[in-house]
């Protein structure tokens, strides 16, 4: 037998007691006045809605609407047409022009830029290997950046994988790409894409094949209408010895293309080529190769090198007569500066090859010199230089060694320029990097009113006076 | 002739609260253990049930008292450790007095010594005298919980105010 749970009376009593005493009277008036406006506001609330199972059938019918005209959109291309297929156009007209200049600063370009197929002749560009698209999957191309009013412009490219370039031609109107090509294209292999930014056209180049497949190595201008491309091939038999194709002259505005080789074997990296008086001049790692018009080699010339020199590292100058390395230099006396030569284009031998500046110098020293990117005139280089956070392009004086900043942008921004551009002052176009993309601000106004209706048919706004009348009871 | 009729099966909110309002300031100072902290706790929940109030099924007072017991014990933790009394009411006054005055200053005291859910078992088991399940269904909690808080509150009550858990010698008067 369990004993009744013990209750301490005099508790339970002086409780009592205590709200007993609690003060009497009315409610205040304050509280039954709002009491009464929300049952007022409630009851209105009622009544201007329907019936609970017609609020959930009407937005079951607005969600099941909502996601049909998505489906629907999707299904006849809108991200397509709202992105923008570039036109294809055979054959490139027109000559060259020199229009506009170079941005004082170059930003990092916006993600949201508006795709302009021809957005005219470009300052600069940069390429953007795989952007991924708003609605998935990736597209390829690059930034433009227009020369005559310095707006930014998304270009797509029918290349997925990006392997040499872009290189921009002198004046900025034809960039040009080696590249695995898109599926979508009919060929898949690597080849040369010229793509013409005044009208969006674009010439394909398909180099002759071989057994050992196509290495691309560079892709130069020579001049406004002329590309020299460099590959090497890996032959089955000594895959570890690279073996050096012919240079391919690529005619931009035809697309036509040979090839010039002195049948040589040169185990050399390519570097580059320019326009000379004698002919064109290639030039590999420290070898120089003048071509005639029908692609043979008519001379053979030594670069005075005993450093190192990486790809890029030289440039002929306007004239052709001179021409401008970049060496990396291994002498007790300089270890691993980077040093700046200017030699005579056929004679280079050792009594022409004249210093001009160093990273060890003075004027240089603030900046590591990445790679020589042209001439503006007889007397400067231009060069592309880095900092702790930003990369510059300099113009160095072959007579007195001063440097003078001419564009600047963000450490890991790598623009290819307009190289005649250069000849004309830079000029200050900022602040255009960004752009509101117009498809996700049309999918913020479709959310918008999906919710918008939602919300509506939830307080029976939408449906028809009848549905109303059945909902007021 | 009487008031007018609606299709709802509960009175409006305002006739609700004329109807009880003098019960629901009694159980809400029981709650807080303060006649001034209970009204604002009547008045909290009828403002809390007021948008609920024609969808409410069942017994609107009993409703009411729920949400007063879980809105009390929420406003507690809330606003525990962030609210602290500048001045107690209570202070500096001695017991001097005696009779029913006295009785319900001593209460009061020992009432705010307590945690509201401890004053909320208090309430409901020692005042309204019901069951530990009933108090467990109103508070939402488990029976283990109506237990525990119970001899938590009572060992509370013994270090403040020892003498209400004396058994008072009932009279042939006391009821």
């Amino acid at each position: 037998m369990t004993s009744p749970p013990h209750v301490p009376s005099r508790l339970t009593d002086e409780m009592r007691a205590f709200t007993d005493a609690t003060p009497g009277g009315p409610p205040r008036a304050a509280l039954l006045a709002e009491l009464e406006r929300l049952d007022r506001s409630t009851d209105r609330g009622r009544a201007a809605s329907l019936p609970l199972g017609v609020r959930r059938w009407g937005g079951v019918v607005a969600v099941a609407m909502s996601v049909a005209l998505v489906v629907l959109a999707l299904g006849a291309g809108l991200p397509r047409l709202l992105g923008g297929e570039p036109p294809v156009a055979d054959g490139v007209p027109g000559e060259a022009r020199l229009i506009g200049a170079i941005p004082d600063s170059i930003d990092e370009p916006s993600r949201w830029l508006p795709v302009d197929p021809a957005p005219g002749p470009a300052a600069a560009t940069i390429i953007e290997p795989r952007r991924a698209q708003f609605w998935g999957g990736s597209r390829t191309g690059l930034n433009a950046i227009s020369a005559e009013d310095g707006s930014y412009a998304w270009v797509d490219l029918p290349a997925y994988n990006v392997r040499i370039g872009p290189a921009l031609s002198p004046t900025g109107r034809w960039v040009a790409v080696w590249a695995k090509l898109d599926p979508q294209f009919p060929r898949r292999s690597t080849d040369v894409l010229v793509y013409d930014l005044t009208d969006g056209s674009r010439a394909l180049v398909t180099p002759p094949r071989s057994e050992g497949g196509i290495t691309p190595l560079s892709l130069t201008w020579i001049d406004e209408d002329t590309l020299v491309t460099d590959s090497q091939t890996l032959p089955r038999r000594e895959p570890a010895l690279p073996q050096p194709r012919p240079s391919l002259i690529v005619e931009a505005a035809t697309g036509e293309s040979r090839e010039a080789s002195d049948g040589s074997p040169l185990n050399e990296l390519y570097n580059g080529a320019a326009a000379h008086p004698a002919g064109l001049l290639l030039l590999r790692a420290r070898v120089g190769l003048v071509v005639d018009d029908q692609g043979a080699v008519t001379q053979r010339v030594s670069l005075p090198v005993r450093g190192g020199m990486d790809p890029g590292a030289t440039a002929l100058s306007p004239t052709g007569d001179r021409l401008a390395y970049l060496e990396t230099s291994t002498t007790d006396e300089l270890p691993d500066y980077q040093v700046l030569h200017v030699v005579d284009a056929l004679t280079p031998d050792q009594s022409s090859a004249g210093r001009v500046a160093s990273t060890q110098d003075r004027r240089v020293a603030d900046y590591g010199l990445r790679r020589l990117i042209g001439w503006v005139d007889d007397d400067r280089v231009v060069a592309e230089a880095v900092t702790e956070d930003r990369s510059v392009v300099l113009s160095i004086s072959l007579s007195t060694g001063r440097t003078a900043e001419l564009s600047t942008s963000g450490f890991d921004v790598y623009a290819e320029y307009a190289s005649a551009l250069w000849q004309r002052p830079t000029v200050d176009r900022g602040g255009q990097g960004f752009h509101l993309n117009p498809r996700l601000a049309l999918l913020v106004a479709g959310l918008a009113v999906v919710v918008a209706v939602f919300r509506r048919v939830r307080h029976g706004a939408v449906l028809p006076d009848r549905l109303r009348r059945r909902g007021v009871a | 002739m009487g008031a007018p009729t609606t299709d709802r099966a509960v009175p409006s909110l305002a006739d609700f609260t004329r109807l009880h309002w003098h019960d629901l300031r009694r159980f809400g100072s029981g709650l807080t253990g303060s006649h001034a902290d209970g009204e604002d706790l009547v008045q909290t929940a009828l403002l809390k049930v007021a948008p609920r109030w024609h969808r409410m099924d069942g017994d609107p007072l009993a409703y009411v008292r729920r949400v007063m017991v879980h809105e009390n014990i929420s406003r507690w933790r809330r606003h525990r450790g962030r609210e602290t009394l500048a001045a107690d009411p209570h202070a500096g006054r001695e017991p001097t007095q005696t009779g029913p005055e006295q009785h319900a200053w001593d209460v009061a005291v020992a009432l705010r010594e307590l945690t509201p859910k401890q004053r909320t078992v208090l309430v409901l088991r020692y005042l309204e005298d019901r069951t530990e399940r009933e108090t467990a269904d109103l508070m939402g909690v488990r029976i283990g919980t109506v237990k525990s808080a119970t001899r938590d509150a009572l060992a509370a009550l013994r270090r403040v105010a020892p003498h209400l858990l004396e058994d008072r010698v009932r009279t042939p008067h006391d009821g």
